[in-house]
């Protein structure tokens, strides 16, 4: 059992095992309760149980043929308008196995379907509901369009709570055989960001190390697998140029980060930074700017310098 | 209770809510279809208003083969040549008469649909059954090809008195019991959609026996308008980071949307050197758009949204508490209002430089000015005749 991945051993399994969504779990259990369901578009931020209840889902209305039913695409692998009008048309037009009232397609992260690929899905989704029915989860609802919307009960999970975690956490913990803190689940709590799947990556790779979980171990951890390295290079830039873009080069050579990637990172840095908020406004637009030219085609790293340059403080 | 979602399908045209008015036309579109100066209709208007159930409805009650084409089909020239033009010169095999009706014509798309548009236009003019297509934005520009040579139906968004009827009567048929407020509450929250309006209907009814008000939780808001205030008030009155940025990213308003409501109302919360530094933001975050069409580049929607919540936000140098009521912005429908005003002058000038000799350029400074004051005295419609100018044209000139 040592081997297994968290995320998916401690993923929930039925509706009860769900957390922090009571109104749309009771909504749903009707759903299957009566083999009856409208189309669906779960929405919420990662890591609070879209995907989980989608496969609870089939399991509790397919049973042992759950897989025969169920397809299962994620968007930001295949999101062009080929996978619609291929894939999911063919699936969705044939009949259910065995003795259910119709197959179900999950589109988990629709909201990075092309445009294109969403208008193809318009008619699909409703000429086939004899046989199929849809699931759509995103993170955010602004991406999908309107006539898509227009066709789903739109359900919107909410962020779980503090205590929502502290249940999680602790019933791994004691499953595990863990020995955890109150103050190191805070901790925990605050580095997922409200994300119970990334709060499980971090909680195993602590296990790994000690099976007694303190907050120190906790920021260890995040700090090793989510370096805090363009953010140290942000406030040496600050007061010293040259040492600031000399970091920046050897880090950019030790992780084998594209230009890209770092300013990836600046950009969210920026707001984290101890300065004023029309300087982070500031700072932002240029970071903008440079990422712009480097889209274009200019020389990465002499970009990025331009742009450190912005952050020395007279 | 158990049903199925097919049973808010509409079998007939008095089974349609809210689109009499257009019902009829389409009817009249295709009754009379060989007396028609143009050979297709399309029928316009918001999601979930009734465009493509009113034509299948009236596809049955007219008894018309009905072939349908939509956006889950590959539409490339090709394609359409082969579907529709084999379709539109044989006889209907099984009804009296045919229907081809083309779904989502703005769901036609670049490279996998190439052609496609230019296909059909050119079909239409030899058509020898009537033509019927469904768009809910009939004014893009790829679309002019068939708009020109199209009768326009416009199926309005549902007034919610009217989906709260469709509501209480489905209610009745499935034997659900509700509260007036509950009913009532999902009417308002669609928006005008009655699609949608049924689904949260539907998502709320399966396995019970009532709606209760504490139900009405769970239906999310459809409603735009609502959600776009909540995140101007927070872009406008307060200046924490977090809220700030996430303000319009946890909505279902998209950025450009956002950008022309944040326009409209600035001037009505900020003034002086606020103002401007939030315009600074606001065209600033308007240049990544700009960016982000031209490069196909979507990770600038990072900057473009940063700067027009932030950045506008953080321009403030005091809070204002006080309360304004925020307004839609009108320039959309202006510069609609004004390109066809100025597309008429444009075909007025090419006209007159043919007649004239002289250049459409020339025309528009020099000439279209002197005929705008000899129209207005006198209708000159022997100059009109001459030129060959429409109704709509002259109409132009002497107004």
């Amino acid at each position: 059992m040592a081997d297994s991945i968290w995320t998916e051993k401690y993923r929930p399994s039925n509706f009860s095992e769900i957390i922090g969504q009571d109104i749309i779990v009771e909504r749903v259990q009707a759903f299957v309760k009566n083999k009856n369901m409208p189309n669906l578009l779960f929405t919420g931020q990662a890591g609070i149980g879209k995907s989980s209840l989608a496969l609870v889902i089939a399991r509790e209305l397919y049973g042992i043929s759950w897989k025969e039913n169920f397809l299962e695409l994620n968007a930001s692998n295949d999101r062009g308008i080929d996978v619609v009008r291929n894939v999911i048309k063919d699936f969705s037009r044939t009949k259910a196995i065995g003795n259910v009232p119709h197959k179900i397609i999950f589109l988990d992260e629709c909201d990075s379907l092309t445009r294109e690929a969403q208008q193809a899905l318009r008619r699909t989704m409703e000429n086939y509901t004899n046989t199929t029915r849809f699931i759509l989860s995103c993170n955010y609802s602004s991406k999908i369009i309107d006539p898509i919307l227009s066709r789903c009960a739109v359900f919107r999970f909410k962020p779980l709570t503090k205590e929502n975690f502290e249940f999680i956490i602790k019933n791994i913990c004691k499953n595990e055989k863990l020995k955890i803190d109150e103050k190191a689940i805070e901790a925990l709590y605050l580095v997922s960001e409200g994300d119970a799947r990334k709060m499980e990556n971090i909680l195993q790779s602590c296990a790994a190390i000690s099976a007694n979980i303190s907050e120190k171990l906790i920021y260890d951890i995040v700090s090793f697998a989510e370096p805090k390295e363009i953010l140290d290079i942000l406030n040496i830039a600050r007061k010293d140029f040259i040492k600031s873009r000399n970091r920046l080069l050897d880090v950019m050579l030790k992780h084998g980060l594209s230009g890209i990637d770092v300013i990836k990172q600046i950009s969210r840095e920026i707001w984290n930074l101890n300065i004023d908020d029309e300087k982070k406004i500031k700072l932002i637009d240029k970071c903008g700017e440079i990422e712009f030219r480097m889209v274009e085609g200019s020389d990465e790293f002499l970009q990025l310098e331009a742009l450190l340059s912005n952050f020395l403080e007279k | 209770m158990t049903h199925s979602l097919n049973l808010f399908i509409p079998k007939n045209t008095s089974e349609i809510y809210g689109q009499e008015f257009a019902v009829q036309k389409i009817k009249d579109f295709i009754l009379n279809f060989s007396k028609q100066k143009k050979k297709a209709a399309i029928i316009y208007g918001p999601p979930g208003t009734g465009k493509t159930c009113s034509i299948y409805a009236i596809a049955k009650e007219l008894n018309l083969e009905l072939l349908e084409i939509n956006a889950s089909d590959y539409r490339n020239s090709e394609n359409i040549d082969s579907i529709i033009k084999p379709a539109i010169s044989q006889k209907s095999l099984f009804s009296s008469s045919k229907l081809i009706f083309i779904d989502e014509i703005d769901g036609f798309f670049g490279t996998q649909d190439y052609g496609g548009i230019q296909a059909l236009a050119s079909l239409i003019e030899s058509s020898k059954f009537p033509i019927v297509m469904a768009a809910n934005d009939p004014w893009s520009s790829k679309l002019s090809s068939l708009r020109s040579k199209s009768n326009l139906i416009e199926c309005p968004s549902i007034n919610y008195l009217v989906i709260l009827k469709a509501l209480k009567n489905f209610a009745n048929k499935l034997a659900i019991k509700y509260d007036e407020d509950s009913i009532k509450a999902i009417a308002i929250n669609a928006n005008g959609d009655l699609r949608a309006a049924l689904n949260d209907f539907y998502a709320l009814s399966i396995g019970r026996t009532s709606i209760k008000p504490e139900d009405i939780k769970l239906i999310s808001s459809r409603n735009k308008k609502e959600s776009i205030f909540k995140s101007l008030s927070i872009i406008f009155k307060t200046k924490n980071t977090n809220e700030v940025l996430n303000s319009i990213f946890n909505t279902d308003i998209d950025l450009d949307e956002a950008s022309l409501w944040i326009d409209e109302n600035l001037p009505l919360e900020y003034s002086n050197d606020d103002l401007k530094k939030a315009y600074n933001a606001l065209s600033r975050a308007d240049v990544f758009k700009g960016r982000i069409i031209r490069q196909q580049y979507y990770r600038l929607m990072v900057y473009q949204g940063n700067l027009m919540t932030a950045g506008v936000s953080f321009a403030k140098s005091k809070d204002s508490k006080n309360y304004i009521p925020y307004k839609r912005t009108g320039r959309i429908l202006k510069y609609w209002i004004a390109k066809n005003k100025y597309s008429k002058r444009k075909t007025i000038s090419e006209k007159i430089s043919k007649a004239t000799h002289s250049s459409t350029k020339k025309v528009l400074k020099d000439t279209l000015p002197y005929f705008k004051v000899l129209f207005r005295k006198n209708k000159s419609l022997g100059i009109a005749a001459s030129l060959g100018l429409n109704e709509e044209e002259i109409e132009y000139l002497t107004s």
